[in-house]
C-alpha cells in the first residue's frame, strides 16, 4: 500500500471544490432556476468537453455562455450559423496585406473561433460543410489553413445549440461532429416561480454581474486537481461494461437496447464518462469516482451517440428511454448473486 | 492496514453464510422429501433400524458440508463485493479505491462504514421445506399396515382357497387323485395364496381357476366312470335280485341257471372294469364276493346264502359310488345334472317282479328281456329315469355369443304423398268385401292402445276436414275435438 500512489489530500482538493462551488453559485445568482444544468455544464468544462445545448429559443443559452465567460474571465464569442456561413467565417482568412515595406503578403486574419468559449448558436442551420470546418477545432483545439496549423487559445470549449423545431432549412449534425461533444443536454423551460422571479427582478433581461470571479489560476488548478481525481478499477469496468452494452449484440444489452438501438456508442463516450465522472465527483468534493459519478453523466454522455432504428421511431422511444433501462438492468458491480438476494444499506 | 478492511470483511463473510445457509435450505427440502421416500422404503418392506435417526443427522451434515464446500468455491469475487459494500455505503469510490491507493487520509473523514444487509426472499424456500418436513413425518409415523397396504394391498382369497383345499381332500380320500398329486396341488395352492396380491388380482385369479377347472376336469371323468359302473352295478344287482325272487321249483331251475349265467358273464364284466372294488367291503363280504366270483368263473351257480351275499356286496359297491358321486357334487366338482344321474336302488327304478316272471316264462338274453320290460316298468321315476332309449339330460343352456337375428325384409309400404284418390264422399266410407277382408290385414288383432299399422299424420290444414267429419248432420258424436 506504501508503494501505491496517494490521493489527492483533502487539503488539495477542498480548495478545488470551494472554488467550483463558487463558480455554481455565481451562475445560480445570474441565471435562475438552472441549477442542475449549471452543474452539468461546468462538469463538462472540467472535462474539457463540448457541450450541444438543445431548447427552444429564449431560454437562456447565450446567456448561459455568457455568464460562464465572465465568471471564468474568458473570452467568448458568439457565431450564429446560418446556411450561408462559410468555414472562412468560422475560422478566419487570409486578407491580402501590403505591408510597410510596400510588399504585399498574405495576412492571416482570426476568425471567431479563435477564443475560450465558443458559442455556435442554432449550429444545424449552418451547410456541411462550415459544420465540419468544425471538427478539427473541436477535437484537436487547432486550425489549419493554408497548410500552417494554429493553435486555439486555452481552454477551448464549444458550446453549441440547436433548435428542436423549425428543421426546414437544417442540416442534421453528422454522427462524427456528435460524437466529439462531449453532453448533449436538454434546455427545458423554467417552472412558473423562477418566470415570476425573472420578471420582478430582470428588468429587460439584463443579467446581473457576478460578484465573484474565477482567476486563470484558479481554472489551472482546477484542471490540475481533475488529473488526480483517482478513477477505481471497477468503476472503470463499470464504464466499460456500459459502452459495451449499448451495443445490440453485447452479452449484458437489456432488452431494449436490442430493440431499439442500431449502433451502440463508440470508446469516444467511455473516455468522454470517465472524465465526467471525475468532473462530478470533484463537484462533490471526493477524491475518487464512484458508481453514483458515472450514473450522473450517464445519459447526457451516451444519448446523442446512441442511435436508435426505425422501430423506435415507431415506438416513439427516445434515447433516454433507452438508457434509462441500461442503467437499471446493468449491475454496476457486476456481481453474480441469484436473483432472489440482494443486498440492502443498513 | 485500511480501517475499512474490518467491515469489509464481516461483508464477506456475511455474504459467504448467507449463500450457504441459501443452499442449505433448499438442499434441505430435497434431502427431506429423499429421506421420507427411503423411511417409507424401510417401513415397506421391513423395520427401520433403532439408530435410524444417526444417519439421518450424518446425512444432513454432510448436506451442510457439501453446501459449504459448493459455495465456498463459488465465493464472489472479493473486488466485486468491495464495489458492493462501496455501493452500498455511497462511499463515492473509496472503498474501491482502498484496495489500489492509500486512502487513509480520507478514511476519518468517510466516518464508520455501515454493514450492508443480505437479503434473500427466502418464502419459497420455506414453505418447499415445511412440505417435505411435513412430508418426511408423515412417512415416519404412518401406521406400518397403512404402509404395507399403500405398498400391496392384499387380496382377500381364503375363502377359494378353503374350498380348494377341501376339493383336494376329497379328490384323495376318494383315491382320484394319488398322494403326491394332492401335495402338489396342495403346494401349488399355497404358492398361489402366499403370492397373492391386491396389485395384480387378475394373476391370482387366474391361477385359481386354473387349479379349479383342472379338479373339475379330473373329478367329472372319475364321476362319468363311476356313472356307468353304477348302471353295470344297478343291472347286475336287477337280474341277482329277479334271480333271487324266481320260485324254487323244478321247472324254474332252467331259467335260473341261466341267469346265473348271465349273472356271472355281467359279474366277470364288473369284475374286469374294475367296478367290483373289494377293498371297500367288509372282510366277510369280502370273502364271500371273492367265493362267488370263483364259482361264477367256473360256471358253477351260488346258492342262495352266496347270492344274497352277492348282493349285499353289489350294493356296497353301488353305495360307494354314489358316496363319491355325492361329495364330489358337495364339492362343487361335477356339474347338478350328472350328479342327479346317481341315483339309489335298482336299475332305473325298475322292479324285479316283471324281470323274474320274464325269465321264468321266456328265460333268453337279459338284455333283451330288459328292452321289452323298458315300456312296462317305467315311470316310476322321473324324466329321466326308468328304461327309455333317450333319457331327457338337461345341460347348461346354450350362449347366446356369436347368435345373430335372422333379417326380414319388411312388405313396402306406400306413403300417404303417392297414394291415390279414389274418391271423396261426403260420409264414412262404406267397406266393402264382408267379413274376410275386415278378418286380414294388420289391424284384424289389433286393440285400443295396441298402436297402428300406419299412422298417417293429421296436419293442422286437415284440422277444418276433421271437424266437418264429425260435425255432418246425422251423426252426433259425443264430443268434437278441437
Amino acid at each position: 500500500m506504501s508503494d501505491s500512489p496517494a490521493l489527492l489530500k483533502p487539503a488539495e482538493l477542498d480548495p478545488a471544490t470551494a472554488i467550483t462551488r463558487q463558480i455554481c453559485e455565481q451562475m445560480d445568482r445570474c441565471l435562475l432556476g438552472r441549477e442542475s444544468l449549471h452543474r452539468l455544464v461546468l462538469t463538462g468544462l472540467l472535462s474539457r468537453g463540448h457541450i450541444l445545448l438543445e431548447g427552444l429559443p429564449g431560454l437562456g443559452k447565450t446567456a448561459l455562455v455568457r455568464t460562464i465567460g465572465n465568471i471564468l474571465q474568458l473570452d467568448f464569442n458568439r457565431v450564429q450559423f446560418t446556411p450561408d456561413l462559410m468555414p472562412g467565417d468560422v475560422l478566419g482568412s487570409h486578407i491580402l496585406q501590403q505591408t510597410e515595406s510596400g510588399q504585399r503578403e498574405m495576412i492571416f486574419e482570426p476568425g471567431p473561433v479563435f477564443t475560450n468559449i465558443l458559442l455556435a448558436d442554432e449550429i444545424n442551420r449552418a451547410s456541411p460543410k462550415t459544420q465540419s470546418a468544425m471538427l478539427e477545432t473541436m477535437q484537436e483545439r487547432s486550425v489549419t489553413l493554408r497548410g500552417q496549423t494554429r493553435e486555439l487559445p486555452q481552454p477551448f470549449f464549444v458550446i453549441a445549440s440547436q433548435n428542436p423545431i423549425e428543421m426546414e432549412g437544417t442540416y442534421p449534425l453528422p454522427e462524427a461532429q456528435l460524437d466529439r461533444f462531449l453532453f448533449r443536454v436538454m434546455f427545458d423551460a423554467v417552472n412558473a416561480d423562477v418566470l415570476q422571479r425573472i420578471i420582478t427582478e430582470r428588468r429587460q433581461g439584463d443579467l446581473p454581474s457576478p460578484n465573484w470571479q474565477a482567476s486563470a489560476d484558479d481554472l489551472n488548478y482546477l484542471f490540475t486537481v481533475m488529473e488526480r481525481i483517482y478513477l477505481p478499477k471497477p468503476v472503470a469496468g463499470y464504464i466499460a461494461r456500459l459502452v459495451a452494452a449499448t451495443h445490440p449484440d453485447h452479452a449484458e444489452a437489456p432488452e431494449s437496447v436490442k430493440q431499439y438501438v442500431q449502433y451502440g456508442t463508440s470508446p469516444r463516450a467511455a473516455i468522454a464518462m470517465g472524465e465526467a465522472a471525475r468532473a462530478n465527483a470533484l463537484l462533490d468534493g471526493r477524491p475518487t469516482v464512484g458508481f453514483e459519478d458515472v450514473a450522473a453523466v450517464a445519459k447526457p454522455v451516451m444519448n446523442h451517440r446512441l442511435i436508435l432504428n426505425y422501430q423506435a421511431r415507431f415506438d416513439r422511444v427516445d434515447a433516454n428511454r433507452v438508457l434509462t433501462d441500461l442503467l437499471e438492468e446493468l449491475d454496476e458491480t457486476g456481481l453474480d448473486l441469484p436473483s432472489d438476494v440482494s443486498l440492502q444499506k443498513a | 492496514m485500511s480501517t475499512i478492511d474490518p467491515a469489509l470483511q464481516s461483508f464477506v463473510r456475511r455474504v459467504h453464510a448467507m449463500m450457504i445457509y441459501r443452499s442449505v435450505l433448499r438442499w434441505s427440502a430435497l434431502w427431506l422429501m429423499i429421506a421420507g421416500v427411503v423411511v417409507l422404503g424401510i417401513r415397506f418392506t421391513s423395520d427401520l433400524p433403532g439408530d435410524w435417526w444417526k444417519y439421518l443427522l450424518a446425512s444432513w451434515a454432510l448436506l451442510v458440508a457439501i453446501a459449504w464446500y459448493r459455495e465456498s468455491q463459488r465465493r464472489p469475487d472479493p473486488k466485486q463485493l468491495r464495489a458492493a459494500f462501496d455501493r452500498q455505503n455511497h462511499a463515492g469510490g473509496l472503498v474501491m479505491a482502498a484496495a489500489e491507493v492509500d486512502t487513509r487520509s480520507w478514511e476519518a473523514r468517510s466516518g464508520s462504514l455501515a454493514l450492508p444487509s443480505v437479503q434473500w426472499h427466502s418464502g419459497s424456500a420455506w414453505l418447499g421445506t415445511i412440505l417435505a418436513l411435513v412430508f418426511f413425518i408423515t412417512a415416519l409415523l404412518l401406521p406400518v399396515k397403512y404402509a404395507r397396504l399403500i405398498a400391496d394391498p392384499p387380496l382377500e382369497i381364503s375363502q377359494q382357497v378353503e374350498d380348494l383345499h377341501e376339493q383336494i381332500d376329497v379328490l384323495e380320500s376318494e383315491y382320484i387323485l394319488s398322494p403326491q398329486q394332492a401335495e402338489n396341488k396342495r403346494e401349488e395352492l399355497d404358492r398361489i395364496a402366499e403370492q397373492a396380491s391386491g396389485l395384480n388380482p387378475s394373476k391370482t385369479w387366474e391361477a385359481l381357476d386354473q387349479l379349479l377347472h383342472t379338479n373339475e376336469q379330473i373329478a367329472q371323468q372319475q364321476a362319468e366312470d363311476a356313472l356307468s359302473k353304477l348302471n353295470a352295478l344297478n343291472e347286475a344287482s336287477l337280474l341277482g335280485k329277479a334271480l333271487e325272487m324266481l320260485p324254487k321249483g323244478l321247472e324254474d331251475q332252467k331259467a335260473f341257471e341261466e341267469g346265473l349265467k348271465q349273472l356271472g358273464q355281467l359279474m366277470n364284466q364288473l369284475n374286469q372294469d374294475g367296478a367290483l372294488d373289494p377293498n371297500n367291503l367288509p372282510p366277510e363280504l369280502q370273502k364271500a364276493m371273492q367265493q362267488a366270483l370263483k364259482q361264477l368263473g367256473q360256471g358253477e351257480g351260488p346258492d342262495a346264502e352266496q347270492l344274497k351275499q352277492l348282493l349285499e356286496a353289489l350294493e356296497n359297491n353301488q353305495d360307494q359310488l354314489l358316496d363319491l358321486a355325492r361329495q364330489l357334487a358337495q364339492k362343487g366338482l361335477i356339474p347338478p345334472n350328472l350328479a342327479d344321474q346317481f341315483q339309489p336302488g335298482e336299475l332305473g327304478g325298475l322292479d324285479p317282479g316283471p324281470l323274474a316272471d320274464l325269465l321264468k316264462q321266456h328265460g333268453g338274453d337279459f338284455q333283451e328281456l330288459l328292452e321289452q320290460l323298458g315300456p312296462e316298468l317305467g315311470g316310476r321315476g322321473d324324466a329321466n329315469r326308468g328304461p327309455g332309449h333317450a333319457p331327457l339330460l338337461y345341460g347348461n343352456e346354450s350362449s347366446e355369443e356369436g347368435a345373430e337375428f335372422q333379417e326380414q325384409k319388411l312388405g313396402l309400404s306406400v306413403p300417404l304423398e303417392q297414394a291415390k284418390l279414389a274418391g271423396v264422399t261426403i260420409t264414412a266410407p262404406e267397406v266393402t268385401g264382408g267379413e274376410a277382408i275386415l278378418g286380414q290385414g294388420a289391424l284384424n288383432t289389433a286393440q285400443a292402445g295396441g298402436g297402428n299399422a300406419l299412422a298417417a299424420p293429421v296436419l293442422p290444414r286437415h284440422r277444418t276436414a276433421v271437424k266437418r267429419f264429425f260435425t255432418r248432420p246425422g251423426v252426433n258424436p259425443p264430443s268434437v275435438p278441437e
